[in-house]
């Protein structure tokens, strides 16, 4: 059974979605599905997770959405990063490399 | 707006469930299997969407609406409750904010009229002697003005009692207070007149020529003149000097020290001479003290550096009037903020420190013990939610927002509370006396503040309680109704009404001792009749310039001794106050037993005849003669109790003592020439002290009455019939024969009796309610936890009915835990109430000893008696449980 994704940071989930989002913008319910497939099931974020912070990153203008009508005929609200947001993901990106890097260092120490 | 944004998250979060089951119907499933799977695998609909509302942020407004709906909906469901938590915590609040702002108003405000400001000072005399307060020279006063670089400015002030003739005959004259005052006055105070102009002189020293004009408080416009506006222009005569006001003081205002005199006028100081017929050189005499002083400080010097320059000043005026005199006694001065109760030491602050501490002490009590109610209500409230609260769980709600739903109930009830309680503040302080005599008891913010937080604090530690751990429990537990934890809440409950009961006991106990000591002075008078005729008129003969003119009284006794229907008219004194009597040496070697050293009385001065008048029969000696004012030792007729305690059984008659005052330096020595039977209640004058009298021969005082001569003559009328018919007929014959010496009082001694008992009666009341609302909130608290131990224990109940028990035992089990709890209070309340009572027995003199016991027995037995049915009434419900319903409503 994959890991509950509760145990995952809040800013580790708002650096993952900035990233997609930056990559592709999509609604919410595909933006779940793309985490879980691009983790291979390592990471499951459920509605729980994803809204609140969703909602979160567009009260500080880190992305923006707007209704559409998806391929199905389905009108869904699609997010989008805004250029605060790809400052912020640039920053958060360099700061996870660097914290990944110490702990692959340590990690080898025997 | 925020309607958009609901819909749009709420399509938003469809949408995604849609497309989920989208998903699992691609995979096999049915529609209805894929809307469950998808819908499982969102989540809580409703906690998601408070999640993402909350964190969207902006949100509080609307969840604080749905917060208050929720309240009030949950109030409407339990309005008994509701109300007696809002009426408790009003009470609570509105009690203590009201002792609270009282006792402000009265020990640190200004007076009424006064502004609050620092920089307003008093100048305070002292004398060391006593110690006490003196009033200031002239000259000193002109020292402390010469202090420029301390203080802006001083202000000095007489203050004399004036005869003020408004001209009209039917009126006749009128007694008022006059304050002869430098003419920056109102200027330094920073007072506004409410109508007219100031005086035309202006500055400290401006004493020449007389400027005839006066400033009339506005209790003495509105009185006389029907308002502010009509007292501006009058001419009135002050001591039969044509004056004229020019001015009205801002209400309520009366002086810069309280008075409580209505009729106050401020003339400038330059008229003191003609109006009040004094001498000039009072104003360089060091050794007349007539002012008092104020002033205004400096900007940025404070009270700590004036004091050092006073002290000097009055070191210097105090070694040049002692260098012109004889005296001996030492005099000092300090300098306090200005406050409404200036008294340096003495009289009032014995008088007021007692009452004060009890009062706040009361009020203290009360506060706790209401608080603790309202929290045992809670408590109890939040055990019964239990389900609720699961429930909500359940469905989705967060513990936060379950928490802060809870807070807002709480909050709403203590803030009812507060503001009903600050509505019965108002209506309280109203009925105050106090308020009355013009202190300023305006609701005080800082304590009323601090009771509502205070009250708001403990409710919400209490009522929060045991919601926080009803949603920490397993929601199964919950709704299945097990104990899980619930016995710790019921602990807490218990724990309050114990300590409620442990409170509220000795605040009975004191108020009961209160309520005896006020009951036990309320006798019915013996001698009705006689009081009916001992009519007592009061004169004020020494106002103004009456004690330099020609005597009215002795052609006034006449004419009132001619009326027909009065038998006897006598000139008494009006008291001379609290002596002790001391034997000359205790130790006498002729008698076999040793009398006691000293006793204490109260002295009057009654001319010959007196005792007859009031029926008084002499038992050994004499009474009064004419020529007794003229002897050189004093005579005195001394009551039977008296001579009882300082002669035993030997004859008093012949026997000297020393009568020693606290206002006099030496003792004077007194002889015995009669003793009287003395029924007091029956022949004694309206005085409240329960000392045993003792009489000297009245002396009709002599010469000028320099500063605030506050003495007057009373007469004793002993009519043949009831007085009251009289009284027209004696107001209009002394009206004729002394027209400018006002009538301060008239009432027969069975009028005055009257008033004393009403005004006992309503104090008794007073504090008869307290008490009683004192045991409705512990017997309030008990129902409360008794009524939750049987609804918790339902299940149990029916347990036992189904076994067999009886309703009878059910019931009897209930009933005694309710007792139990009762009874450890009252245990744990014992030694507060012996420390309150002994507290009480050592401020109320008349309080009888010997009925201590029987009112803390008869407390005692009220506080189980009503505990008792405030335990049983609930525990009769579980009696009615029925076994089935309570077994299957699992």
């Amino acid at each position: 059974m994959p890991p509950k994704s509760a145990s995952l940071l809040q800013g580790t989930l708002d650096l993952i979605v900035l990233q997609l989002l930056r990559a592709e913008p999509t609604n919410g319910y595909e933006l779940a599905q793309r985490i879980q497939a691009i983790s291979r099931d390592v990471l499951n974020i459920n509605a729980g997770s994803l809204y609140p912070a969703l909602y979160r990153l567009e009260a500080r203008d880190l992305i923006r959405a707007e209704w559409e009508e998806s391929k199905t005929g389905r009108r869904v609200k699609v997010y989008s990063v805004t250029a605060a947001g790809r400052k912020q993901l640039a920053e958060q990106r360099d700061e996870w490399t660097r914290f990944a890097g110490a702990l692959s260092a340590i990690l080898k120490v025997t | 707006m925020r309607g958009r944004m609901e819909r749009e998250m709420h399509d938003e979060m469809a949408a995604h469930i849609a497309q989920a089951t989208e998903r699992f119907m691609a995979r096999g499933m049915s529609e209805r299997d894929a809307r469950f799977a998808a819908r499982r695998e969102f989540g809580q609909l409703g906690a998601v969407q408070d999640d993402a509302r909350e964190a969207r942020g902006g949100q509080w407004l609307d969840s604080l609406a749905a917060d208050l709906k929720y309240a009030f909906r949950y109030f409407a469901r339990t309005p008994l409750t509701t109300i007696t938590i809002v009426l408790t915590l009003a009470l609570g609040i509105g009690f203590s904010s009201a002792t609270f702002s009282v006792i402000n108003g009265i020990l640190t405000r200004p007076a009424p009229g006064v502004p609050d400001d620092p920089a307003l000072v008093k100048i305070r005399g002292i004398s060391n002697a006593r110690p006490y307060a003196r009033r200031l020279s002239y000259p000193e006063l002109s020292a402390y003005a010469g202090l420029t670089d301390k203080f802006a400015s001083v202000v000095g002030w007489v203050t004399s009692g004036v005869v003020v003739d408004l001209g009209d005959k039917d009126l006749g004259v009128l007694r008022a207070r006059a304050h002869f005052v430098t003419p920056n006055y109102f200027g330094t105070l920073g007072i506004r007149l409410a109508a007219g102009r100031g005086f035309d002189q202006s500055r400290f020293d401006d004493r020449f020529p007389p400027e005839l004009t006066a400033i009339v408080s506005d209790a003495f416009a509105s009185e006389q003149f029907g308002g502010a506006r009509g007292a501006v222009g009058k001419q009135v005569k002050v001591n039969d000097v044509a004056v004229t006001i020019v001015g009205v003081g801002p209400p309520h205002f009366n002086g810069p020290v309280q008075s409580g005199e209505p009729r106050t006028l401020w003339l400038p100081l330059s008229s003191w001479q003609p109006v009040a017929r004094v001498s000039d050189e009072i104003f360089a005499n060091p050794n007349a003290e007539s002012f008092e002083a104020l002033a205004r400080l400096r900007r940025n010097v404070t009270l700590a550096e004036a004091l050092p320059a006073v002290r000097v000043v009055a070191a210097r005026a105090d070694a040049e009037a002692r260098a012109q005199t004889e005296r001996t006694s030492t005099g000092t001065a300090d300098v306090v903020r200005l406050r409404g109760l200036m008294e340096v030491t003495g009289r009032y602050d014995d008088e007021l420190g007692p009452g004060v501490a009890a009062f706040t002490a009361i009020a203290l009590l009360i506060l706790l013990v209401c608080t603790t109610t309202v929290n045992s209500l809670l408590v109890g409230a939040a055990v019964a939610r239990r389900y609720e609260i699961g429930v909500r769980l359940a469905l989705g709600a967060s513990r936060r927002r379950v928490v802060r739903q809870l807070l807002t109930e709480i909050a709403i009830l203590a803030l009812a509370g507060g503001a009903l309680g600050m509505w019965a503040f108002g209506a309280l302080t109203r009925l105050v006396e106090v308020a009355k005599d013009g202190f300023d008891v305006s609701p005080n913010w800082a304590t009323t503040g601090f009771t509502v937080l205070y009250a708001v604090l403990t409710a919400t530690l209490c009522g929060l309680s045991p919601a926080l751990h009803a949603t920490r429990v397993g929601l199964s537990d919950v709704l299945k109704d097990r104990p899980g934890g619930t016995a710790g809440r019921s602990r807490l409950q218990r724990t309050f009404v114990v300590a409620q009961v442990a409170i509220a006991q000795p605040l009975m106990v004191i108020l009961a001792a209160v309520i005896s000591s006020v009951v036990s002075g309320i006798e019915p008078t013996r001698n009705a009749t006689l009081r009916e005729r001992l009519l007592v008129a009061e004169f004020d003969t020494y106002v103004g310039f009456n004690s330099k003119a020609p005597d009215r009284m002795p052609g006034l006794v006449r004419r009132l001794a001619d009326l027909p229907g009065v038998a006897a008219v006598l000139p008494v004194g009006l008291g001379q106050g609290r002596i002790s009597l001391e034997l000359p040496s205790s130790r006498s070697s002729g008698d076999h037993e040793v009398p006691p050293g000293r006793s204490s009385a109260v002295v009057f001065d009654v001319p010959p005849g007196y005792f007859r008048a009031v029926e008084a029969p002499i038992v050994r000696g004499r009474e009064f003669v004419a020529s007794d004012t003229t002897l050189s030792v004093t005579p005195v007729v001394i009551a039977e109790s008296l001579a009882v305690a300082l002669f035993r059984s030997s004859d008093p008659i012949g026997r000297r003592l020393f009568r020693v005052s606290p206002y006099d330096e030496r003792p004077a020595e007194v002889e015995v020439v009669g003793v009287v039977r003395m029924e007091h209640e029956t022949n004694t004058l309206d005085y409240e002290s329960d000392l045993a009298p003792v009489f000297v021969p009245f002396r009709r005082r002599e010469g000028p009455c320099l500063t605030t001569c506050i003495l007057g003559t009373k007469l004793l009328i002993r009519t043949t019939g009831p007085a009251e018919p009289l009284m027209p007929t004696v107001m209009a014959v002394a009206r004729e024969e002394a027209r400018m010496v006002p009538l301060i009082r008239m009432r027969t001694l069975a009028q005055g009796d009257r008033l004393r008992r009403s005004s006992r009666l309503e104090a008794t009341a007073v504090v008869a309610g307290c008490g009683v609302v004192a045991l409705i909130l512990a017997s309030i608290g008990l129902y409360a936890m008794v009524s939750v131990a049987v609804g918790q224990r339902r299940r149990e109940i029916g347990i036992r009915l189904a076994l067999g028990a009886h309703a009878r035992q059910v019931v009897r089990m209930f009933f005694r835990s309710g007792l139990r709890v009762t009874l450890l209070g009252l245990a744990l309340g014992l030694p507060l109430s012996v420390v309150g009572l002994l507290a009480i027995l050592t401020q109320i003199d008349d309080l009888p000893r010997d009925s201590v016991p029987a009112v803390a027995a008869l407390v005692t037995l009220a506080v189980v008696g009503v505990a008792s049915l405030a335990s049983w009434l609930p525990a009769r419900r579980a009696a009615g449980v029925d076994p089935m319903a309570a077994l299957r409503s699992e």
